[in-house]
């Protein structure tokens, strides 16, 4: 089957059963109160908490590290002749991990 | 192709999937209150094994509340999204039979590219609530995720690896040859390395610094309601049963076994189920053996002990392949 008709089957039973929650719901009158912000009975006007900058930094890293997975991922099948490669590859990962360890241990 | 439609949607598709995950919503609690010495759902159903049913239907029935302050794209996008991407993610398992609904070389790939969307439809569902429990617990949910995505992908890569085949059913078909199961070998580490990150990745403890209750309510989630936290619910069940379907396809040899002709694609389903069930099962022992950490350990733990272990399973698997 196609990646695609999968999708629209998925979604399609997701939007039935939310077109359901829609239908069966009850639907008093909105007050002020059920539309604020929940804040366990404290008064807390609506605000993101700012982001902290070391999400960016495990981000950037995510990045780097995913995509030399996807690279080793896809050396799979190669002849065995190309296995130092696949090796140094390995290698390069292990280092850039340990950089990486290295340098965001100093902030926790 | 109706005939596809319908295996699509029905057997061993859609609604399979989720009459099964929600019965393994039923086996995990059940059996994590007997582990606790607790009686768990006992009201709806025989031992209570329509009780995930009845909640979802008792959501579905509740006022739906969008805050004033929420973006509302978001909100209703992203409980929409969540359910399907990891319902697409189900049918690659091969259930009923030794391939998925879907299935193509490098499928494993497309798997856990899903995963990943799911994370970030996470992070969106969490900014979009404007609230500020709701965006430490996003935060949260984002760093752990993206921590624990790395060793799950290379435990899965290590066995791809060793298989010599990217996709669900090549892994699935080495393991028939060759007549013994990965976790029989040195990929019995990839499996622990599975089974703790797929505890991460679904939030539960002791990785639920996400949406812990007492600090931050429910993280991400609290200002879902009604049929929008309904959908959340589902795919948490759908998650888990993704996970432990997984795991039991790669590491133990999935819905392979023996077969009496005429019976296969039942019996495939059985074997399927019960070695899920055991994945299922050994979440959760963790689940209730241990106490939740704080987000410094766990995020220290993936980067500083996990991840190096999975570099070793795949130089490891590299030398003896």
């Amino acid at each position: 089957m196609e990646l695609v008709m999968g999708l629209a089957i998925a979604l399609a039973i997701t939007l039935i059963i939310y077109c359901a929650g829609i239908r069966l719901s009850p639907k008093p009158p909105k007050t002020e109160n059920k539309l604020m912000p929940y804040a366990c009975g404290e008064n807390f006007p609506p605000a993101r908490s700012p982001v902290r900058l070391i999400l960016v930094n495990f981000a950037a890293l995510f990045m780097v590290l995913d995509v030399i997975t996807l690279f080793l991922a896809f050396t799979i099948g190669i002849p065995p002749a190309h296995k130092p490669e696949v090796l140094s590859l390995i290698i390069l990962y292990t280092i850039i991990l340990a950089v990486s360890i290295h340098m965001l241990g100093g902030r926790r | 192709m109706i005939w596809e439609i319908l295996e699509a949607a029905i057997f061993p598709g859609a609604l399979f999937i989720l009459a099964v995950s929600l019965f393994y919503e039923w086996i995990d609690r059940k059996f994590y209150a007997r582990l606790q010495n607790r009686v768990g759902p006992h009201l709806a159903g025989p031992f209570g094994i329509l009780q995930p049913i009845a909640d979802l239907i008792k959501l579905l029935s509740k006022e739906n509340i969008v805050p004033a302050a929420a973006d509302r794209f978001f909100f209703t996008f992203t409980p929409i999204m969540a359910p399907t991407l990891i319902l697409l993610a189900c049918m690659f398992l091969p259930i009923a039979g030794l391939s998925g609904l879907i299935s193509f070389e490098g499928d494993l790939i497309v798997l856990i590219a899903l995963l990943s969307i799911y994370t970030i439809i996470v992070y969106l569902a969490g900014e979009g609530s404007n609230n500020r429990l709701a965006s430490i617990g996003a935060t949260r949910a984002a760093l752990q995720l993206i921590g624990y995505e790395i060793p799950l992908t290379l435990a899965l890569l290590s066995a791809a690896i060793s298989a010599g085949s990217l996709s669900v059913a090549g892994v699935l078909e080495a393991q028939i040859e060759r007549g013994i199961w990965f976790i029989a070998g040195p990929q019995v580490i990839g499996f622990a390395i599975f089974v703790v990150a797929a505890q991460a990745e679904m939030e539960r403890v002791p990785f639920d610094i996400p949406e812990a209750e007492q600090e931050i309510v429910a993280g991400w989630e609290v200002e879902y309601t009604g049929a929008r936290l309904a959908l959340f619910r589902l795919s948490k069940d759908l998650e888990l049963f993704l996970l432990s379907g997984l795991g039991a396809t790669v590491f133990l040899g999935g819905s392979a076994g023996p077969v009496i002709s005429g019976l296969e694609p039942l019996l495939h389903a059985v074997y399927f189920i019960l070695k899920s069930a055991v994945v299922l099962l050994i979440f959760s022992i963790v689940r209730a053996v241990f106490a939740r950490l704080r987000i410094d350990q766990v995020i220290s733990f993936s980067w500083r002990w996990l991840m190096p272990l999975a570099i070793i399973l795949i130089i490891l698997t590299e030398v003896l392949a």
